[in-house]
């Protein structure tokens, strides 16, 4: 705190200033350099993990009937005789090329399946992402500011069980209700696909938004809740301000860092719902790929899947932690 | 125990109790007819015999439901535990280890949260094995990531706190910081995102099952049974959703739980149903008329919150009033009621506390119902405790002054802006523009409630709250606040009621002090008398824990025995006389009123320790 | 994920070379309604896939889905029809004499593109395939290994390198490839080249794939054509994972057609649809013979098949749907009918299993577990996780039978992948669940005798019956379905011996609505009928 005055008082007084900006330039450019680091960690874990587990993948891909010799061949061809460290070095190699390797099931480039199915998933992700945002921050904020200090414990009953009900049942279920309900018994929606334009989006993004909402809803009530009580709303409310203000402008974005923090962990949640609830709408997603490889041990499709999945994670982490930093400048200190 | 009392408690701990009974009793009660197996009726729909149907070996899917309870539930807690476990551990190691070494762990941890999570289970269930036991070890560490990420946050905010930096500046270890500190501080959130996590376990699990790499057969749990209903979702809808049920049922009862305990921890004040009525006047007094140059007068000020069985009332019976310019002190132990007080002046209790009496600011009586946000907007400033916590973190300085002129006195963001620089400079802040543009962590202690007191004086205060505004602060920046208030004063004819447990402090400032004791005012004296012309034992002996320079250096600092008194639980008589040395009989049973500046009915008479003293004299 | 339990059971039952799925028993033509509905021109018909098959080269994969859109765009040498008659496409007549098979190829054929197709092209194909450089799964599964052909004007001579009795059927199963696919081989991922009656249009990977007719097509199946009224104008086969989104689609009316099993089809039967059932082998005991496994003790085989109630697994890894196995190879267009298995599999006699452990030294330990030398009687026993709830609830049953004579079976529900990985890797399994389906008694020789994976060979079972390689080889140097009895003589001599237990055949059900279709294998594109 001391240096803080005495670098404010040595500084030339000229406008106002310096100080946020540029640390935070400083802080972007330092998590850039970590996302780095960390894919290549990515990398090579995406490596190992698909390596290590067990099970012959070219037997696998030709099936049971195959003569032994052809898959001698497709393995010696792919290379999976190699030493360890010499495939990983090829794929390295590869990598560097933007090579991602190609199927063993299906002998198509791993990066072009990948990029035909992303927009699907991505797109479905996103915007059950926003409305899970959207349903979340406005209803916690309300429970919070409805029942703090104890107040409406009926309403505070209510929203603990209704949105661990929510919370609680698996995204499949839920597909399968609403298709239930509103493609089969009411007809409203189609049943699956994607062809139908924005009506086919309705229910798998509810599917896949309803229970994180729930989730991301109590979390956000329990920081809205504590920060209501913290000394600067106290102060807000001493200025007299108005109760918008007080819940909006001065709660809601100290309430916001601990739920933006987690949602970047809903967003590596979501894709994994995603998986599910692309099965239950007949969806053209990556989600549906990344299993199927998974059980038939593709591995150049499970490493891209993988590197892609957990790329776009990192980098929704480390926009989290830069958007946060704009809120909440204090998460910049501490990291130099 | 608290926390069961609060309606969501008493629900989660009711289905927490049931679940947990049907998980211990349900396998040996119903076990051996969950597993009879009927060839001849195999997945049929529900008849009175098999209310939820049965299973492909024709096995009744009620009672399989109730008996995997046990499964279900171990399974769950089990890897929860995990997770939190070995999140913690990861979390916690970057605080350890410090920044150098701390960092690769942090940068782990972000790689293993990305992750998506069904990735991870699915890699190392087929590391683990397929199984119980697999599954189990699966998702344990694969939620540890999320919470070792969340612990670092908690750990990182707990820890940049100052009682913290303290600690680590009188060299106390840093694993014993994070036992006595941090970890009592991070354990609410940890524990609403564990119980969480035991819902999410049981998701999980079934996520696992539907791949066929969660429990094997003959073993059975809610996922496995749920897997093989979804099938004939459309066929036999109670064979999935029974199990599905089952899971929500447990989440529910988990979660309502900890919440309730997250609750009593203080998250919420966990407070009881709202049947509570209080004894005292809501109904204003009638007043006399204030004085004409009377800035605040109080009336018969009480402030109740409902508690357990009776509500509590920690501020009594208290009345006073401040004229224009005059600075009056609030003096007492912590829990005295003098904070409440303020807050009461300054209409800033909130539901469920209940203010009863009379209030008169600046002539307008506050408990008329009007809307009196513009006058106390801009003529009552309040000066807390904390400057480190009562700026808003997140926004810069100047507009959190700005605000004020904005909102009450119709200035627009730049003039606002303006006379927030004008405020600053005001308050002497070197560099007011600097500070205007900074975030309040930017400032240090001094020139943050220098900003609290700049804020007071973005309208134009008649009367200022200061509530401990230097007790957070060292000594020479103490004096300047105090010094800065007495400016002021001086050039604005502003009232100022100082609220402190420092009898030195309200000596410094103040013309009068009003003593409280279990929420009464137990004397008012003139600051100049209070050293030596005080009556009330009590005053004295508050006086005479401050050591003074006429203090022998050898004599032992003298400290006021007993507790104080529990607002709740205030004894019949004189508060005081527990542990007063001149209590008699008439203190225990009857209570003294203020009269003549003392409640007391032994006012004025020396104290034991007093004559000893002259005795040695 | 429930691609991998429900709906690719059928995929996995059956072996991808068997074009798994869409077998059927029976003729699948008409509407299953008694009323006269008309026909309507220019359609979509849309159909259910249960996976995406990834690159298109019609000689690339042997997937279900694969050979069912190969077969939209692409025409074969002969086809098989429902009743298992060699029937002419591209070639209008055929001869097998031995090892030498002449193919007369059909004047005027003609590509996508519009060139000719000759009978070189065939030849050209056949190379392809035989050339293990290109390593096409096809090779000695669909085409004889070792074979080679030559043309002469419009007819083709194979010349085989040891005697096939199904070659016509191999060959009823090769998609042709035209000149320009042959030059460019990597353009076949995405397009086609063929002569079939439709051509690709649209690919959305992940999504759907979308052919469209062609005019002029008059060589199909016993000279089916395109111009005939009902034929739909395109052909949209989309990629539905989830049985019950297919049932759903099917009954929203979004789909005409759909491969659907399990509680699903009960939905479906009850609404107006058409159905076909296709035959499979989903219940098949294997025990590992090799040196080491206490299966390699013929009693023990013994007992472990006479402690079981094959007809109650057959019941319950059926769901109750299916029947009981008739022979190895059933699914169609199947070479032989009859069943070898009938009255030659040991009954249910527990006392009799106890008593053929006991005599082969096996005696009661202490806690009901038999010992041999100190050692318990273990058997690990994997099942496919693929065979869904009833499969898992069948494994169940036999575990506990065999519990009851003294045979400790620990049981382990392993993916495809895995079990085939322990089958013809690890060798770390006694006794294993996983049917091998196949359409013709001699594709699946190789598993049954010879060598062992280990040395080059399929028999992973390590099956050393002299009997069943006796009736092989008579039946190998007869034509077709000329050989079925020595067939089936040598399949028995296998159950007889306890070498392999096969126990339930499903019925694989294949519904449609709004249009009239055949499916032999998978649906035949040239008999798909608009209702209008």
């Amino acid at each position: 705190m001391a240096s803080a005055t005495a670098a404010a008082g040595a500084r030339p007084r000229r406008g106002l200033v310096p100080g946020a900006g540029g640390r935070w330039t400083r802080f972007a450019l330092r998590r850039g350099g970590r996302l780095l680091v960390s894919l290549f960690v990515l990398v090579t874990a995406a490596f190992l993990m698909i390596h290590l587990v067990p099970g012959d993948p070219v037997r696998a891909a030709l099936g049971t009937t195959a003569p032994t010799e052809l898959v001698e061949a497709r393995r010696a061809e792919l290379g999976l005789d190699d030493p360890l460290p010499v495939q990983y070095l090829h794929y390295l190699g590869g990598l560097l090329h933007g090579d991602l390797g190609e199927s063993i099931q299906t002998q198509l480039p791993v990066g072009e399946t990948i990029a035909q199915r992303l927009g699907a998933t991505v797109s479905l992700g996103l915007l059950a992402f926003a409305l899970a945002l959207l349903i979340a921050v406005p209803l916690g904020v309300a429970v919070a500011v409805a029942t703090r200090r104890g107040r409406r414990q009926r309403t505070s009953l209510g929203f603990a069980s209704g949105s661990v009900v929510i919370g609680s049942i698996p995204d499949f279920l839920i597909g399968v209700i609403l298709v239930a309900v509103f493609a089969v018994g009411l007809g409203w929606l189609p049943v699956a696909g994607r062809e139908d334009g924005a009506a086919s989006y309705v229910l798998p993004v509810l599917a896949l938004a309803i229970g994180p909402a729930a989730m991301l809803a109590r979390i956000v009530r329990v920081e809205m809740t504590s920060v209501l009580e913290s000394d600067y709303v106290r102060t807000a409310r001493a200025k007299r301000l108005p109760a918008r203000r007080i819940h909006l402008v001065h709660a809601l974005p100290n309430a916001v860092t601990a739920t933006l923090t987690l949602g970047g962990m809903l967003l590596a949640s979501m894709v994994a719902g995603t998986v599910l609830v692309e099965n239950v709408f007949a969806w053209p997603g990556l989600g549906s790929k990344i299993v199927e490889s998974i059980v038939t041990k593709d591995y150049p499709v499970v490493q891209g899947t993988v590197l892609v999945y957990g790329g776009i994670v990192l980098l929704v982490n480390t926009l989290v932690d830069l958007l946060l930093a704009l809120l909440d400048p204090r998460s910049t200190i501490g990291e130099a | 125990m608290r926390a069961l009392r609060t309606p969501v408690g008493a629900v989660g701990a009711t289905l927490l109790g049931l679940v947990l009974l049907v998980a211990v009793l349900a396998p040996l009660i119903l076990g051996d007819r969950a597993t009879a197996v009927d060839t001849d009726d195999l997945l049929a729909g529900p008849s009175a015999e098999h209310w939820f149907g049965t299973d492909n070996l024709g096995r009744d899917l009620f009672l399989r439901t109730v008996v995997a309870t046990r499964l279900s539930i171990t399974l769950a807690l089990a890897a929860t535990g995990i997770a939190v476990l070995a999140g913690l551990l990861l979390g916690s190691l970057p605080w350890l280890l410090g920044p150098r070494l701390g960092r690769p762990v942090t940068a782990l941890v972000n790689i293993l949260v990305a992750f998506p999570g069904l990735l991870l289970v699915l890699c190392l269930a087929t590391v683990f094995g397929v199984g119980a036991r697999g599954a189990v070890l699966a998702i344990g560490f694969a939620g540890a990531p999320t919470f070792a990420r969340l612990c670092q946050t908690l750990i990182a905010g707990v820890g940049s706190r100052d009682y913290v930096a303290a600690a680590r500046i009188a060299g106390v270890g840093r694993v014993r910081i994070l036992l006595r500190h941090v970890l009592p501080n991070i354990g609410e959130p940890l524990i609403v995102n564990a119980t969480i996590a035991a819902g999410g376990a049981l998701l999980a699990f079934a996520g696992l099952s539907f791949l066929g790499l969660g429990v094997q057969a003959p073993a059975y749990d809610w996922g496995r049974l749920m897997q093989d209903g979804l099938a004939g979702i459309y066929v036999h809808p109670l064979a999935a959703l029974a199990p599905g049920i089952a899971v929500v049922i447990a989440g529910l009862a988990f979660n309502l739980t900890g919440e309730a305990i997250a609750g009593a921890l203080g998250v919420t004040p966990a407070v009881g149903p709202r049947a509570w009525s209080v004894p005292v006047r809501t109904a204003a007094p009638e007043m006399p008329a204030p004085a004409e140059e009377t800035v605040l007068d109080v009336r018969d000020l009480a402030v109740s919150f409902p508690g357990p069985s009776a509500p509590a009332t920690p501020v009594r019976g208290v009345s006073f009033s401040l004229r224009a310019g005059e600075s009056v002190g609030i003096v007492g132990e912590s829990g005295s009621g003098k904070s409440l007080t303020a807050l009461a002046i300054a209409q800033l209790v909130e539901e469920p506390g209940h203010v009863a009496g009379g209030v008169t600011f600046c002539g307008t009586h506050l408990q008329d119902g009007g809307d009196h946000d513009d006058l106390l907007g801009t003529s009552m400033a309040v000066v807390f405790q904390d400057p480190m916590t009562s700026l808003n973190p997140a926004m810069r300085v100047g507009p959190q002054l700005a605000e004020v002129s904005r909102f009450h006195q119709g200035l627009g963001r730049r003039e606002a802006l303006a006379r927030a620089v004008d405020r600053l400079r005001a308050v002497r802040l070197r560099d007011p523009e600097r500070a205007a543009h900074a975030y309040p962590f930017e400032l240090s202690g001094g020139m943050r409630q220098r900003a609290m007191i700049g804020m007071g004086l973005m309208g134009t205060p008649r009367l200022i709250i200061a509530d401990e505004p230097t007790t957070a602060l060292d000594v020479t920046v103490q004096k300047q606040v105090l010094a800065l208030l007495a400016t002021v004063r001086r050039e604005h004819g502003t009232a100022i009621l100082l609220i402190s447990h420092d009898v030195s402090v309200i000596g410094e400032v103040c013309d009068r002090v009003l003593v409280m004791y279990a929420g009464r005012i137990v004397e008012e004296v003139a600051a100049a008398d209070l050293r030596d012309g005080a009556r009330h034992p009590y005053t004295r002996a508050l006086v005479a824990a401050v050591p003074s320079m006429t203090t022998p250096l050898d004599e032992p600092l003298a400290t006021i025995p007993g507790q104080p008194v529990d607002p709740a639980a205030v004894p019949p008589g004189c508060a005081y006389a527990a542990r007063c040395p001149l209590a008699t009989d008439q203190c225990l049973t009857e209570e003294p009123v203020l009269v003549d500046g003392v409640a007391c009915w032994r006012a004025g008479e020396p104290l034991p320790s007093e004559l000893e003293k002259e005795a040695r004299v | 994920m429930n691609a991998f339990r429900t709906r690719p059971a059928l995929v996995a039952l059956t072996l991808p070379l068997a074009a798994a799925g869409l077998v059927a028993c029976g003729s699948g033509s008409g509407s299953g309604g008694t009323e006269k509905e008309s026909y309507a021109d220019g359609q979509a018909f849309t159909m259910a896939i249960a996976s995406d098959p990834g690159a298109l080269d019609p000689q690339g994969g042997v997937t279900s889905t694969l050979l069912q859109l190969s077969r939209f765009a692409y025409d074969s040498l002969v086809s098989v029809d429902a009743e298992g008659e060699v029937r002419p496409q591209l070639a209008e007549k055929w001869n097998v004499d031995g090892t030498t098979v002449t193919f007369d190829i059909k004047e005027g054929v003609t590509c996508a593109d519009g060139s000719e197709f000759t009978a070189q092209t065939v030849v050209d194909n056949i190379s392809y395939v035989e050339d293990p450089k290109n390593k096409s799964p096809f090779l000695g599964v669909f085409v004889p290994a070792g074979a080679t052909a030559k043309a002469s004007g419009q007819t083709v001579t194979v010349t085989l390198a040891a005697p096939a009795p199904f070659v016509l059927a191999a060959f009823s199963n090769l998609p042709m490839v035209c000149d320009s696919g042959m030059e460019d081989r990597a353009s076949l991922k995405n397009q086609t080249a063929g002569t079939g009656p439709y051509v690709l249009e649209e690919v959305v990977p992940g999504d759907h794939y979308t052919y469209k007719v062609r005019e002029g097509y008059t060589w199909g199946p016993d000279g089916a054509s395109t111009s005939t009224t009902g034929t739909p104008a395109t052909i949209e086969a989309k990629i539905v994972a989830n049985d019950t989104t297919a049932a759903n689609q099917l009954l929203s009316g979004q789909l005409n057609a759909a491969s659907i099993a399990g509680q699903d089809a009960t939905r479906l039967d009850g609404a107006k649809m058409t159905r076909v059932d296709a035959q499979a082998v989903v219940g098949e005991q294997w025990y590992n013979h090799n040196e080491g496994h206490p299966t390699a003790d013929p009693a023990v085989r013994a007992a472990l098949t006479q402690a079981l109630d094959l007809a109650e697994l057959q019941k319950v890894i059926t769901a109750d749907k299916g029947g009981p196995a008739t022979q190895l190879a059933v699914v169609a267009p199947a070479g032989c009918t009859g069943s070898s298995v009938e009255g030659n599999l040991a009954d249910n006699d527990a006392a009799a299993a106890e008593k053929a452990l006991e005599d082969a030294g096996w005696t009661e330990g202490a806690d009901g577990i038999r010992v041999k030398d100190g050692k318990p009687l273990a058997v690990s026993f994997v099942h496919d996780s693929s065979l869904g709830a009833p499969g898992t609830a069948a494994a169940e049953l036999a575990v506990a039978a065999w519990k009851k004579v003294g045979i400790d079976a620990t049981a382990k529900s392993l993916d495809q992948t895995a079990i085939q990985t322990a089958m013809f890797g690890t060798g770390d399994w006694d006794v294993a669940w996983e049917p091998v389906n196949i359409n013709t008694p001699d594709q699946i020789v190789p598993f049954l005798s010879g060598p062992a994976p280990a040395e080059g060979g399929n028999n992973f079972a390590g099956i050393a019956n002299a009997d069943y390689d006796a009736a092989v080889k008579t039946a190998m140097g007869k034509n077709g379905a000329e050989g079925c009895a020595d067939w089936l003589a040598a399949e028995a001599s296998l159950f007889q011996a306890n070498d392999v237990v096969p126990f339930a055949n499903n019925l694989l059900p294949f519904f449609s609505q709004g249009a009239e279709l055949e499916v032999v294998g998978s649906v035949v594109p040239t008999s798909i009928r608009m209702l209008g």
